[in-house]
């Protein structure tokens, strides 16, 4: 079951929301905590609406708009979402107030958004769409969980055009509470993230949305051609991984040979890219090239919506952005485009993106 | 009644985020609903918090809602009646 | 090709019971779970909620966990009660193979323990409960207890959730994605979620009454209820309890909150979940409605039935008055009622009825009724126009 992405809108710390493409410029930050390039969202979205809107949503509202529009406008048969934390904001907004008011509370409005799914909701809403609408919301698989019904909604029959999309916002509550855990590095320059050789990662945010299609809109478009996610509570070991992507692979009908280039989610953790480090020496075949992107976004729950869209991005262009790469790829022309994420070792996933162009 | 419905059209503007709109931009016999400020459903449940919350008056009957809550200089009425009312 | 998609065991802990049994019991006996709030101390006290009537401690005995491990989210426990059920009653052990998934819904997550620690947390205390309090939690125990590592994941749409997550379940095992799936929802009460619809100012102050005319709002409630599905080729055929032959998930995208008052989205959801069965309204010998007992719904739910069946209606009926509304887990909870429905060829009433709404051409149910029952429609309507219309049916 395959779909070709027809379109993005993303929303993230690099200057992605003005083009699809690669950005000419890539912004750097001296930080433990990349925070969005946002656009002027009175463009996008009507004020009146946009008033009590949280974050999240206006990223997502903009972002979908942003891909829709570049599809050419017309509502989608479905509109699928995964977001980790949902809109974690205004959760932690009204959760605040029902404890320090003693359940005196003065604003119903958070307790409407933090509903999961109002993201979803709210992008329906704008487009007075009634087709099928499902929010994933399980840490690393939030995005892919996503995907992956899109795939199947596509392959049933059931729909033509699916809106998909990965979002989460970083919350200061978020980066507290895990920074006891030891989750973030210090503040450091993020281009450097990946020579770290530290514990702990810097957190990121954003919101990626992709027009994925039952039919190829031209001869070069992306298609995606699986996804695969798999579970292991108590820590992958680095053999189980392998077998899981030589299965994912085998019944994709592709071989590790055929794989051009494979872009990971190194995150800087000396613990966490062990099994990525792994990946890179001992699975792959020579020759394959090999890129990272968290430096670029930071870590949340559904990057993997990022790399999807730099995933696209190199193959449409055939070729791995400088900023992005940790090993060249041998070829000239790349056909398949693997990418690997984990978090914290337990929930891991992979998406097989296809070229259609030759 | 003056400086009350001063405050009141601050409270309106940070309780609803009207982030665009301004005390100047509307006056007390505006209407809040449909038209004038154009509020709906959900800035209206807003409106009654606010009024129960920070003004003490509770408003439980639908056709008194719509009555105190359509324009400010209504909702101030309630406030000072209430207030008179409670000596 | 397309797979049948058969439900081979379910397992439930709601305000009425722990197990099937229990649930059957109570709800031919027409004992309601409704009753005074007890799990936490809260200025809405007043308000009748419907609780499972077991403590945590309880639920962790009755789950196998030790209770001294803090780790264990009232709603984990609860899930974990009634997956063990429901996997036991399929005659499965659980495995890892890559034909397995485990599909669940939540709306709360950990949120009991948010309201707990939260300030603690934020000063860097309870650094260990950290991971439990979103949604995924409860999954991810319920998944590693059976050693399930595939379709893992948790779906979260408010009041649809868990039939959202059964209708993904049924159709991985349709389009032969997966051979076993456990699926289901669990939600536990909170005083996050009292205060929100307190706020919204659609909770009943004396116990929800469905479809009548006189209805003044929701009870929360609180359960978890989780199935296992099984495709035709791998089902053992005396473990079979029903089919699910039709599912559809439409948005209404009306309003955030509230559905629109000629129940447009409840219609759409209810017709395609028909056109999946291959089935017309004629053949639905029940309707286990979303009846959640506000004023809106209600009128929304009974104009899109009125619309959809004409002056036909089924008998009918929402068991919100015997378990509260289960929220995320409620699709779930009302979807292993409505398997009991088939089993037991029998449909229960709505409970604290005395007028008919005017507006409707049906009264819910008011005595148990006996079948023959061939299919069951149960509806899921949540928060954002998310409209899930499920179908049961008998072999």
């Amino acid at each position: 079951m395959k779909a070709y992405i027809t379109s993005s809108g993303v929303i993230s710390p690099q200057n992605t929301h003005d083009s699809s493409g690669f950005p000419a410029a890539v912004n750097t930050f001296t930080a433990n905590r990349l925070t969005c390039t946002e656009p002027d969202y009175r463009g996008l979205i009507n004020p009146i609406q946009l008033r009590r809107m949280p974050r999240i949503i206006k990223m997502g509202l903009a972002a979908s708009h942003l891909c829709i529009q570049r599809a050419g406008g017309s509502s989608p048969d479905a509109i699928i979402i995964g977001t980790g934390l949902g809109c974690m904001d205004n959760l932690e907004k009204f959760l605040v107030e029902v404890i320090d008011t003693n359940e005196h509370i003065t604003s119903v409005l958070p307790f409407i958004n933090s509903t999961h799914n109002a993201v979803a909701a709210q992008v329906a809403m704008l487009l007075n769409n009634h087709g099928y609408n499902v929010t994933y919301c399980h840490r690393g698989f939030s995005f892919e969980s996503a995907l992956g019904d899109a795939l199947m909604r596509i392959g049933e029959g059931e729909a033509q055009n699916v809106l998909v999309g990965g979002i989460d916002e970083c919350t200061g509550d978020f980066v507290k509470l895990n920074g006891y855990h030891g989750a973030w590095k210090q503040p450091l320059i993020n281009l450097e993230l990946a020579s770290t050789k530290t514990a702990g990662t810097i957190a990121g945010e954003g919101s990626a949305f992709f027009m994925l299609s039952d039919n190829p809109i031209h001869d070069n478009c992306i298609a995606v051609e699986g996804v695969h996610t798999f579970f292991i509570p108590q820590g992958a070991q680095f053999d189980e991984i392998a077998a899981e992507t030589d299965n994912f692979l085998q019944q994709n009908n592709t071989g590790r040979d055929e794989i051009d280039i494979v872009l990971l989610g190194i995150n800087g953790d000396i613990v966490s890219d062990a099994g990525y480090n792994n990946m890179m020496e001992n699975f792959f075949i020579p020759g394959t090239g090999f890129a990272m992107y968290k430096h670029l976004c930071g870590e949340y729950y559904t990057s993997s919506s990022f790399a999807l869209w730099l995933g696209s991005v190199i193959l449409e262009n055939q070729s791995i952005p400088g900023v992005t790469q940790v090993l060249p790829a041998a070829g000239r022309s790349f056909k398949k485009l693997l990418i690997y994420n984990h978090y914290r070792n337990t929930e891991h996933t992979l998406i097989l993106l296809g070229y259609g162009g030759i | 009644m003056e400086n009350l419905i001063k405050q009141l059209k601050q409270d309106i503007i940070e309780a609803l985020s009207l982030e665009d709109v301004v005390a100047d931009d509307f006056n007390a016999d505006t209407p809040l609903f449909v038209e004038g400020l154009g509020l709906d459903s959900i800035d209206a449940l807003e409106l009654i918090l606010l009024m129960e919350r920070k003004y003490g008056v509770k408003i439980e009957d639908p056709k008194e809602r719509r009555n105190v809550l359509r324009n400010v200089k209504a909702m101030a009425e309630c406030i000072t009646n209430h207030r008179n009312s409670n000596g | 090709m397309h797979t049948r998609v058969f439900v081979t065991g379910v397992g439930i802990i709601s305000a009425i019971g722990n197990g099937t049994e229990e649930t059957l019991s109570s709800l031919n006996g027409l004992r309601s779970g409704i009753g005074q709030l007890s799990l936490f101390e809260s200025v809405h006290g007043n308000i009748p909620v419907a609780e499972v009537k077991y403590n945590n401690i309880q639920l962790s005995g009755m789950a196998g966990v030790d209770p001294t491990i803090d780790t264990y989210t009232r709603n984990t426990l609860l899930a974990l009660v009634a997956a063990q059920q429901a996997v036991k009653s399929a005659g499965w052990h659980g495995s890892t193979s890559q034909r397995n998934g485990c599909i669940m819904a939540t709306t709360v997550g950990g949120m009991d323990y948010n309201e707990r620690y939260y300030k603690s947390l934020l000063e860097g205390k309870y650094r260990d409960l950290l991971s439990v309090l979103d949604s995924a939690d409860s999954t991810e125990k319920v998944a590693a207890h059976f050693g399930i590592r595939h379709h893992v994941t948790t779906i979260s749409t408010a009041c649809s959730s868990s039939a959202n997550a059964i209708m993904l379940g049924a159709r991985l095992i349709r389009n032969n994605r997966l051979s076993r799936v456990l699926v289901g929802g669990t939600d536990s009460l909170t005083k996050f979620t009292l205060n929100g619809f307190y706020a919204l100012e659609i909770l009943s102050p004396t116990g929800c009454r469905p479809f009548d005319s006189n209805r003044n709002g929701l009870t929360i409630g609180e359960g978890a209820a989780m199935l296992v599905l099984e495709s035709e080729e791998t089902a053992d055929p005396r473990r079979v309890l029903c089919e699910i032959t039709g599912y559809a998930n439409v948005n209404e995208a009306f309003h955030q909150t509230a559905s629109s008052s000629d129940g447009t989205g409840a219609l759409l959801a209810m017709t395609k979940a028909l056109e999946k069965a291959s089935i017309t309204p004629e053949d639905i010998g029940y309707i286990n409605a979303h009846g959640t007992g506000t004023e809106i719904n209600d009128l929304s739910e009974g104009r899109a039935i009125d619309s959809l069946f004409g002056s036909r209606v089924p008998p009918i009926s929402s068991t919100k008055g015997f378990t509260g509304h289960t929220l995320g887990a409620a699709g779930a909870v009302e979807g292993v009622i409505s398997v009991l429905a088939l089993k037991n060829q029998v449909a229960w009433p709505g409970l604290n009825q005395s007028e008919s709404m005017p507006e409707l051409s049906f009264t819910p149910l008011s005595t148990v009724t006996p079948g023959p029952i061939r299919h069951v429609l149960s509806n899921s309507f949540g928060f954002g126009g998310n409209n899930t219309s499920l179908i049961f049916s008998n072999l």
